[in-house]
């Protein structure tokens, strides 16, 4: 009996065994490559935003009063197609947006992407096409994406529009000291109805970059000149220095390129300047798996402390006439200069961008938290954003942010109106 | 004075004889660890892993990954499943790493401390050269059918700075293998298990299971299938090519 048990036993736990080995099974012949594949996500955010009814961008905004809080909520649909058909490939990527909340609502479409290519033969690939084309080691800024359009400050990583060009790519691998080298030259048409906002007048741009992996360090030389914008040339670099530092910078001139003010009476100025910008970081991983990344940002043509308190000058004059004659015409002007002055990212010129991640804290796997500073180092005001990541689901993506915008009243993050705001994003992909 | 010669002269011979024999054994070791290379795959190969993190509560996270190796060097990686981290693609030169996300869209450096998927492996683990390229062999000791070998990472630019490796003797495959810092802090221990045919002559552990004593209860697991020889161009380990890796399946 006592033995018919024991063997009875052995034989559940070899069961048990057999089970737990049989757990894990993988078999690739169930990847197998298809030509076309469609995936994206649905997101859905919902944000909150505490105003600040002082700040001169509310008042601009809403000169007889308004809201001390505005709800908004943002729901996403991200597509992306692909083709891969040997040499012969094609990408599409779509975006639609379903704005809603107190102050209205609104719907969009974009076409981010949509080209074709063709890998002629191991070293040369031609795309034509709309294609998103980043230059840049950068994370918070890139000075030298010549081809691409302003990152989003808040969420850099955000895919954003391409425009329509013709590009080709020549790369070659070496075994000495330069590893690899790539040429990329493309060409950018600009019409009214194709590119309308890339530079300013009609005609072809031709934009080109030289990559080289030298003595294990990215180096890329650009430059892009034609008729809708100024001639402009940069560099960039990148190195791992050790297994958890890595260095990074970017460097851009143009001879003459405008720069715009406004003056205290409301006179929009467009000076023609000389244009050197300028990124440096560094990216660190401590111990504790905390990740620094610690940027530092020149924009030489940027707004300069004085710019803003003229701009601010004109601003409260116009809000003040406005109160004592009720005419609209100086706050219509202030703005639309306003805007126009936004339009250019970032707005100042010296910035300290400071972000802290740290990989799952007390072994929590998938939840990342994350505090982020942008900081104007010409008028000290600042955005800090606390955050928190978890991708613990599969396919899941939640996080949690809030951005805190500090400053004094005639400063970039104090002026803003939103001085606190609250976000949430579930994303789920497919 | 000639007596005065003798131990000098008998100490420099002994540490001729101990030296030659350490340089010897490193030199064997460094052989075996080439074959062990070797013997866990072509030099050049394709292959399919399914790499699964579990929680202690027994939850798990799955990825698949299509990789291409060419040499001592240079190995890329495409990321087909979950749907959330499709065509992401991460691309290791040497001590150099990149990581494609399409989102992103432009390759971002790495550092080989850090881990693309979360979980006990990190990038250097995912991305592995082979160990011959990263270490050298300073100690080595036979127990019955296995050989230990102690490894010295060769720059400081290698993830693990010292491991000790469990050899099956007659296999010439690894069994166990525990990563350890300077100061021989265990980091973790990778287990070899599952000797399978692959077929084209290559038979090796079709998983490798790790855990830590810096995440107590969590383990993650490498699952191998489809592994087979195949040489592809240079020019595929480039950053240009790393948003179009699906191309090569």
């Amino acid at each position: 009996m006592t033995l018919r048990l024991t063997c009875l036993c052995l034989l559940c736990l070899a069961a048990g065994m057999v089970a737990a080995e049989e757990e894990f099974t993988f078999d690739a012949s169930e990847y197998e490559a298809e030509p076309f594949s469609f995936g994206g996500y649905l997101e859905l955010r919902p944000t909150l935003s505490l105003l600040d009814r002082c700040a001169p961008a509310y008042e601009l905004g809403h000169p007889d009063g308004g809201p001390g809080a505005e709800a908004r909520y943002l729901l996403r649909a991200h597509l992306e197609g692909a083709y891969d058909g040997g040499d012969v490939y094609a990408r599409l990527r779509t975006e639609a947006d379903l704005l809603g909340g107190d102050s209205g609502g609104d719907a969009a479409f974009t076409l981010q992407e949509a080209y074709a290519g063709w890998q002629v033969n191991p070293y040369l690939t031609l795309d034509v096409g709309k294609k998103q084309v980043k230059w840049g080691t950068g994370y918070s800024w890139s000075p030298v994406a010549f081809l691409d359009r302003p990152k989003d400050a808040d969420d850099p990583d955000l895919p954003r529009e391409g425009f329509n060009m013709l590009s080709v790519d020549y790369v070659k691998a070496f075994s000495g000291s330069i590893q690899n080298a790539a040429l990329t030259l493309a060409a950018v048409p600009r019409t009214s109805d194709i590119n309308p906002d890339f530079g300013d007048t009609d005609g072809t741009s031709y934009a080109g970059r030289l990559h080289l992996l030298w003595d294990n360090t990215d180096i890329d030389l650009m430059a892009i000149s034609g008729d809708s914008g100024p001639v402009r040339y940069g560099m960039d670099f990148a190195r791992n220095l050790q297994t958890n530092l890595a260095i990074h910078g970017e460097w851009s001139t143009s001879p003459s390129e405008p720069r715009l003010t406004v003056a205290p009476d409301g006179t929009l100025r467009a000076d023609q300047v000389s244009a050197n910008r300028l990124l440096l970081g560094l990216r660190y991983l401590t111990e504790d798996d905390v990740t620094y990344i610690l940027e530092y940002q020149h924009n030489g043509p940027g707004l300069s402390r004085s710019d803003m308190d003229d701009f601010s000058t004109y601003a409260e004059d116009a809000l003040e006439q406005y109160r004592a004659t009720g005419d609209t015409a100086a706050l219509a002007r202030a703005r639309q200069l306003s805007r126009l002055l936004q339009s250019a990212q970032p707005l100042g010129r010296n910035y300290l961008y400071l972000r802290a991640s740290m990989q799952e804290p007390g072994g929590i796997l998938y939840l990342t938290p994350a505090i982020t500073l942008r900081m104007n180092l010409d008028d000290a005001s600042f955005s800090l954003a606390p955050e928190a990541v978890y991708t613990g689901f599969t396919n899941w993506e939640l996080r949690g942010r809030a951005y805190l915008l500090v400053g004094e009243p005639g400063s970039e993050f104090g002026g803003k109106p939103g001085q606190t705001r609250f976000e949430l994003m579930a994303r789920l992909y497919f | 004075m000639t007596r005065h010669l003798k131990l000098p002269i008998g100490l420099l011979i002994a540490a001729a004889v101990f030296g030659s024999a350490v340089a010897a054994s490193a030199g064997e070791g460094d052989e075996l660890l080439k074959q062990v290379d070797r013997k866990l795959e072509p030099a050049s190969y394709e292959s399919y892993r399914k790499l699964i993190n579990v929680e202690p509560d027994g939850k798990r996270k799955e990825f698949v990954l299509f990789t291409v190796k060419k040499g001592h060097d240079k190995v890329a990686m495409l990321f087909l499943e979950p749907a959330s981290e499709k065509g992401r693609s991460t691309l290791r030169l040497g001590d150099n790493m990149w990581l494609y996300v399409p989102k992103v869209g432009k390759p971002v450096r790495i550092t080989s401390l850090q881990s693309v998927t979360g979980g006990v492996f990190n990038n250097s683990d995912i991305l592995r050269l082979d160990y011959s390229k990263e270490y050298t062999v300073t100690g080595m000791k036979k127990e019955g059918g296995t050989t230990i070998l102690t490894l010295k990472a060769r720059t400081k630019a290698v993830a693990y700075d010292k491991l000790i490796m469990w050899v099956d003797s007659a296999r010439k495959l690894p069994t166990k293998i525990e990563c350890r810092t300077a100061a021989n802090m265990l980091i973790k221990t990778l287990y070899f298990k599952d000797i399978k045919d692959f077929g084209g002559g290559i038979v090796r552990p079709a998983r490798v299971e790790t855990d830590s004593p810096l995440h107590k209860g969590y383990r993650s697991v490498m699952l191998f299938s489809g592994l087979k020889a195949r040489t592809v161009k240079d020019e595929v380990f480039t950053l240009g090519f790393m948003a179009k890796m699906g191309t090569l399946r």
